[in-house]
């Protein structure tokens, strides 16, 4: 053990290079280590404890300079993995027997089964109004709870766009017809036309959602209760998968597409120059900077998903938020800091979107002609419904998905069966 | 039915040389038993005659056909194995009538020649049984009958015996003769066991590191040994090796001289004045109830009930010696031994090889 | 030693042996032989197996319990507090997709079972024969085949992903376009993905089947096969008189622990294609996963793994009454 624990030292040394630091931040632990208080946070490892060094090293300074505030306090931190669905899970499920996270990161997906469960410290009295008003309209709604409390800061959110080869798709295509027409072109050059997740994977789900959300669809009625399959709703659903089938049946689309359960093989087929376009998240835009050489990657444009008619427009917003879990409202004061730590100059470094206006224009990182496609589509920004029987809508549209892409099903017969399965499933809760 | 010739063979593992120049003519109906030491390559010799390893160079021949490039089923041999090799899922019926598969004979007749066999090993009332309900020398008979089913044109036998306790090997050893008898066939009988080498034999090939030292009868291996290696090795106890001075008419056992017949100074002329070695078995040793001879003291005696061997020393020399079951000097008496010069066989030291004195046992 | 005598304790007027105890007088008698009754009761086996049985039964009676009760409960992952109802085992027997994931089931068990005994089985006699003909490099086949067995199955679920990957790149279908044939849909069309995942699964149970059967043919003895060969056995008759009868045990014992293994097998299927396209490659363990973790149906869940239970102690019944007895 000891060999191998050294480089692992060593590495944790190179991170937390200012010498102060080094007792300050470490591997489970933030601030001094004999802090007459803790607070313990479980967050994921894509920054303070990021593979990148430069990510991690410039954490660890907004980590120590925010600790070295909060005097008398320490942070213990616990790492969760990449199985999002099971960690949250298991936050849950810590939560209830005593032994949760004072304060966590919480996919914004899943925040309204945290919700549900009546698990999150009210954070109102920790923001201004301003703060809470300037936040886009989805995010205010989602982290709202049933008493009108701010129950989590939703600290980034991201959105699905469309990428494009400019070399092969030259305009931005604004409907259905024209991106299939553009497909279509491509596919005629033996390449790729378009690539989308359709497996199964929640990812599959939420970029198709933008469709069906773009002709007016709701999933659930203001109750809660699903409605995707009756109704206009009905109607549009069909559309939206009919949508999908057409740029499959007519070769704009490869069949691959319902083996795609991941943004990566997307990217990776965009570096090795297969595709004309894909349906992707905003952050894979930083992506191709850094995996295309500086020449291929000037070839690839961002615009709005396209719509069934140019006014039409939608596209799913997601990402993460933090929320406490604790009932002691120090340590929820805490965890708020913590938040907006992420939320401003976090963002600003990563490079991910704000969850308000103000923001964008506060710090210079979203200067770049893509945040203005970015915060344009946002206008057009849905939010998974924060409702629990959410999950179970996701899992049977990825189904419905594959089933019908790859000809097992009609989507009529694939609707039935999806809307029987959510609503015994809802009948349930 | 066959003669078997082995022609210069030859064979290695790898950079080890397990056998060197082996030729040996075994005539239709022979039984030859191969003998050595352990690693002396009898086994291996016998699994190439059988076809289960092949030959690094040299042929081996059944009759006048070449059958070194032909799988064992195609040689049309039999083999008893050492631990028997019974199939232990079949029943004896079904292990005996193995071979017999891809015979074209209908069941009927199958099923007569298993019961055949079975009678002449009297082994009837064990066919529906399964080996591991057998004793070890029913698993023998059982081995035996397998082999002798298909009327192989040679019989191999690996050690059979080796895993039977006294009394049963030495009925089995009349048994398998008795069987050799009733169907004669030609048989090459491995063994490391020089009573079954000398009694079940018709010639015995002796082999030591991989070369043949002696082929001949049981009574030409055991009283004219080719080399001190064969001397050695066969007969129990083995033979006496005396380290002597041949002068012109007579043989020096230190001070003591024996006194050689005329004949025998024949036998070793041009060997005068030479340091030799006098091979001399213990039957040929005798006390001698008055004093002269050469002196001995005894150092311990082994009654055998049939015979006492009475085991002495002369300087440095042991010597062991047989003698009449009533004979029991004390150990630490003082003896005087006759040798009887003509039955004894004389070495070169330097080659270890028999010095030619044919003449001598003719006396 | 001797049996005692018959008449024991021995009559008046006899001589007691010179060992025997004498008899204690009756008021003292109690309490040894009480004494000798609490020796007995340690002495039996129960002590032995107490603390086997204590680990059993807290590591896998209490879940099993615990999973029969939760399936008499329609609980949700974060709402466990139910009263008793057959509503989980109702919603499963109902379910539309139920038919359709045991027949991924019977199809990926039956063909990933077989393919694993079989490929296992001829690796094993070819190192087994290639050691006898002292060949060069078995130990590194061996070392290799068991390189895939380490692989955790998310793993090998990845890399396999990687190798089917139908994009221009991917690696088999760049192989095959490379020898003239057409790319295939490995993990898109859905017959062909069920297949992709039965290969997968293959290629990394392989080696445990290897190792137990390589254990049991290393364990037949060389000279029945010799016999074999000198009675004129083809290499076929060979393998099927002298080497199946011998590898019936460890075959039937490998069938059972693969069999376990692959219904429970989810990992692999779960990071290859994660149960789609659709249903394709949904079977009962990842359908079960899936119910508890992505639908947070506890009770459902639970009624779906007493289910899987229920198959694989049926079916390691069924096999067992075929293990060869002990023969005398």
């Amino acid at each position: 053990m000891t060999f191998r624990a050294i480089p692992a030292a060593f590495a944790l040394l190179a991170t937390t290079a200012p010498v102060w630091a080094e007792d300050l931040i470490t591997r489970n632990r933030v601030g001094p280590a004999d802090a007459p208080n803790a607070l313990t946070f479980r967050l994921t490892a894509f920054d303070l404890y990021s593979a990148d060094p430069a990510t991690a090293a410039h954490f660890g300074d907004l980590f120590t300079d925010f600790i070295l505030a909060h005097p008398g306090w320490r942070i213990d931190t616990q790492l969760q993995t990449g199985a999002i669905a099971q960690e949250q899970a298991r936050i849950i499920e810590q939560t209830r027997a005593g032994r949760g996270p004072d304060c966590a990161m919480i996919d914004s997906s899943q925040l309204a089964t945290f919700k549900e469960a009546g698990l999150l410290a009210p954070m109102t009295p920790f923001f201004t109004q301003e703060q809470i008003d300037d936040l886009f309209p989805f995010v205010r709604e989602g982290v709202t709870d049933a008493n009108g409390d701010i129950a989590a800061l939703w600290w980034f959110t991201d959105l699905r766009v469309l990428y494009r080869d400019v070399t092969l798709v030259p305009e931005p295509p604004q409907t259905w017809a024209d991106l299939q027409q553009a497909a279509e072109v491509v596919a005629a050059q033996g390449l790729e036309g378009i690539l989308f997740n359709a497996g199964r994977d929640e990812a599959s789900a939420f970029d198709w959602l933008a469709h069906f959300w773009a002709q007016g669809g709701e999933l659930v009625d203001d109750t809660g209760r699903p409605v995707f399959f009756e109704g206009e709703n009905r109607e549009k659903f069909l559309s939206a998968v009919a949508f999908f089938a057409d740029l499959v049946e007519s070769g704009a689309a490869p069949r691959r597409v319902t083996a795609l359960s991941s943004y990566d093989d997307l990217l990776a087929s965009a570096v090795a120059g297969s595709t004309g376009m894909f349906i992707g998240g905003n952050w894979m835009y930083n992506q191709i900077q850094i995996t295309m050489p500086p020449e291929q990657a000037a070839n690839w444009a961002v615009s709005e998903l396209p719509g069934p008619t140019p006014e039409q427009r939608a596209t799913g917003t997601g990402g993460w938020t933090i929320a406490a879990l604790t009932d002691d409202p120090a340590k929820t004061e805490i965890c708020a800091g913590i938040a907006q730590l992420y939320a401003g100059p976090g963002n600003a470094f990563q490079g991910l979107l704000p969850t308000s206006v103000s923001l964008f224009e506060e710090f210079e990182t979203f200067a770049g002609p893509e945040f203005d496609v970015f915060v344009s589509a946002l206008q057009n920004g849905r939010a998974r419904p924060s409702v629990p029987i959410y999950p179970e809508i996701s899992n049977q549209i990825q189904i419905l998905l594959g089933n019908v892409l790859s000809g097992s099903m009609t989507a009529e017969a694939a609707l039935d069966e999806a809307a029987a399965e959510v609503m015994a499933a809802y009948e349930r809760l | 039915m066959a003669d078997v010739h082995l022609e210069h063979i030859d064979k290695s593992f790898g950079p080890a040389q397990v056998l060197t120049d082996i030729s040996l003519d075994i005539a239709d109906q022979e039984f030859v038993v191969l003998v050595g030491p352990s690693g002396c390559g009898k086994s291996t010799l016998l699994r190439l005659v059988a076809g289960l390893d092949s030959v690094s160079s040299g042929d081996i021949r059944f009759g006048a056909t070449s059958v070194k490039d032909l799988s064992p089923g195609e040689r049309n041999v039999a083999m008893v194995f050492q631990n028997y090799a019974l199939y232990p899922h079949l029943t004896v019926a079904a292990n005996i009538g193995f071979g017999l598969r891809r015979m074209r004979m209908t069941r009927q007749q199958k099923r007569a020649a298993v019961l055949d066999v079975a009678r002449l090993l009297e082994i009837e009332e064990l066919l529906s049984r399964r080996p591991a309900a057998l004793s070890g020398g029913q698993r023998q008979r059982v081995a035996m009958g397998r082999a002798i089913i298909r009327e192989p044109a040679v019989f191999l036998f690996d050690e059979p015996l080796s895993n039977l306790d006294a009394r049963l090997r030495m009925q089995m050893r009349s048994e398998i003769r008795a069987l050799h008898r009733k169907r004669p066939t030609t048989t090459l009988y491995v063994t490391h066991d020089q009573t079954e080498a000398m009694t079940m034999g018709d010639r015995v090939v002796v082999l030591n590191k991989g070369r043949i030292e002696q082929i001949g009868t049981p009574s030409e291996i055991y009283n004219q040994p080719r080399s001190c290696f064969v001397a050695g090795f066969i007969g129990m106890p083995p033979m006496n090796m005396i380290p002597i001075r041949r002068s012109e008419d007579a043989l020096w056992i230190g001070a003591y001289r024996l006194p050689l017949s005329d004949a025998q100074q024949r036998a070793l002329a041009g060997y005068s004045n030479r340091d030799l070695i006098l091979g001399l078995r213990p039957e040929h040793l005798r006390l001698r109830p008055t004093s002269g001879g050469v002196p001995a003291v005894v150092d311990h005696i082994e009654p055998t009930g049939s015979e006492t061997l009475v085991y002495v020393h002369h300087d440095a020399q042991r010597l062991c010696l047989r003698a009449a079951p009533d004979v029991a000097p004390q150990p630490g008496a003082q003896v005087h031994l006759d040798f009887t010069l003509e039955r004894a066989v004389i070495f070169d030291p330097e080659t270890e090889l028999a010095l030619p004195q044919a003449a001598a046992h003719a006396a | 030693m001797r049996p005692p005598p018959k008449s024991w304790p021995p009559t008046k007027g006899s001589e007691p042996l010179p060992n025997a105890p004498r008899i204690a007088p009756p008021v003292s008698a109690a309490r040894p032989a009480g004494k000798l009754r609490g020796a007995r009761a340690l002495s039996g086996p129960l002590p032995w197996l107490l603390p086997a049985l204590i680990m059993l039964g807290l590591f896998y009676l209490y879940p099993i319990a615990e999973a029969l009760r939760l399936a008499f409960t329609d609980a949700r992952l974060f709402d466990q507090a139910t009263e008793p109802s057959l509503d989980s085992i109702r919603r499963v027997s109902q379910s539309a997709a139920l038919p359709v994931i045991l027949q991924n089931t019977l199809v990926y068990t039956v063909a990933s079972v077989l393919g694993q005994l079989g490929l296992g089985m001829a690796i094993a006699i070819l190192v087994v024969r290639a050691e006898r003909a002292r060949l060069r490099g078995t130990m590194a086949l061996r070392t290799l085949v068991l390189a895939a067995w380490v692989i955790p199955a998310i793993a090998n679920g990845v890399i396999w992903q990687l190798l089917f990957s139908e994009a221009p790149f991917g690696a088999i279908n760049s192989a095959l376009r490379m020898v003239g044939f057409a790319p295939v849909a490995w993990l898109s069309d859905p017959s062909n993905a069920m297949l992709s995942a039965v290969i997968a699964t293959i290629w990394q149970g392989t080696a445990y089947s290897m190792i137990l059967l390589y254990a049991a043919l290393k364990s037949i003895d060389p000279a029945l096969n010799e016999a074999a060969a000198i009675d004129n056995a083809t290499g076929f008759e060979r393998f099927w008189f002298i080497t199946l009868p011998h590898l019936r045990a460890a075959l039937l014992v490998n069938a059972i622990l693969i069999l376990i293994m692959t219904l429970n097998m989810f990992d692999t299927i779960l990071s290859l294609t994660g149960g789609g396209p659709g249903r394709a490659t949904e079977v009962l363990s990842l359908f079960a996963y899936n119910t508890v973790f992505q639908s947070f149906e506890l009770g459902r869940g639970a009624v779906l793994s007493i289910l899987l239970l229920i198959i694989s102690l049926t079916l390691t019944a069924a096999m067992v009454v075929f293990l060869p007895r002990e023969r005398k």
